[in-house]
């Protein structure tokens, strides 16, 4: 009987062991980098894109330079943001205030897709063209196009 | 021969009048009992045959060493479609982190329809 439960309790030590051991392989093997690093974003788009170390490097500095950019561009979006909304709190009519500040943003929101779109084609330019081509794709339809791809229900049901 | 309802009455009111005079046989009880253990025995037996088995079953190498395989099969298996998971979604999530750090509009929400942002 001794025997029997010493079987037992291998198979499902055995088990257990394998278990970990599949976990560990397939859940940490595709990404290489230390899990504690600073932007592991960074880490993930050398994975995904197949980026060499010397193409990960001018991309990672093409990233430092845009960063303050893309955080000023933040800051003046949520001030224009303020400001619109500081104004409709007031009115209920649209004022020829409410029409510049509306102008403002469009103005705005042009000015940072442009500094973004301009981000991503440098980036996607570091990288190999195959590479690039899709990252730029990808970017550019869940950034600048992911707005514009409003459907309207009765164009949802016509595409059926 | 039909019954009829005249000797159905006679049958149960002969039924009801009907009364054992006899005394059951010494030791019926114990009769019982005894019966009764003899086939919650007859059950543990088959507990036993079947642990029986199981020993003979393990105590072939053969048989053991594919118990083991089969339990050490089962659990790359399962490691490795939870390990697949767990890096989809961790793959998922540093995308989306990316493009969140690239994106100046990522903290602009859309109004809902109860004019809840």
């Amino acid at each position: 009987m001794r025997k029997i439960i010493s079987i037992f309790l291998i198979g499902l030590v055995a088990a257990v062991l394998a278990f970990a051991g599949a976990l560990r392989f397939y859940g940490v093997s595709h990404h290489h980098g230390p899990p504690d690093q600073a932007f592991p974003e960074l880490d993930w788009l050398k994975q995904e894109f197949k980026l060499s170390d010397a193409e990960f490097t001018r991309i990672q500095s093409l990233h430092d330079d845009y960063m303050p950019r893309c955080e000023s561009m933040c800051k003046l979006i949520d001030q224009k943001s303020a400001e619109i909304e500081q104004l409709l709190a007031r009115t209920n009519s649209l004022t020829p205030e409410v029409e510049q500040k509306l102008r403002e943003s469009a103005d705005l929101r042009l000015e940072c897709e442009e500094t973004m779109l301009r981000h991503f084609v440098a980036v996607a330019n570091s990288m190999p063209p195959d590479q690039g081509k899709r990252y730029l794709q990808w970017t550019a339809e869940n950034t600048v196009l992911a707005h514009s791809k409003h459907r309207h229900p009765a164009s949802n049901q016509e595409g059926r | 021969m039909k019954p009829t309802d005249e000797n159905s009455d006679k049958l149960s009111e002969r039924l009801q009048g009907w009364r054992v005079n006899e005394k059951l046989p010494p030791r019926t009880a114990d009769e019982v009992w005894r019966r009764i253990a003899l086939t919650q025995t007859q059950s543990d037996s088959a507990l036993v045959i079947l642990l029986k088995r199981i020993q003979r079953a393990f105590s072939r190498p053969a048989f053991a060493g594919m118990y083991v395989a089969v339990l050490v099969i089962v659990g790359t298996v399962a490691g490795s479609l939870v390990g697949s998971a767990r890096s989809e979604r961790q793959r998922d999530e540093l995308a989306a982190r990316y493009l969140a750090s690239v994106n100046p509009y990522k903290n602009v929400s859309v109004p809902t329809s109860d004019g809840h942002r």
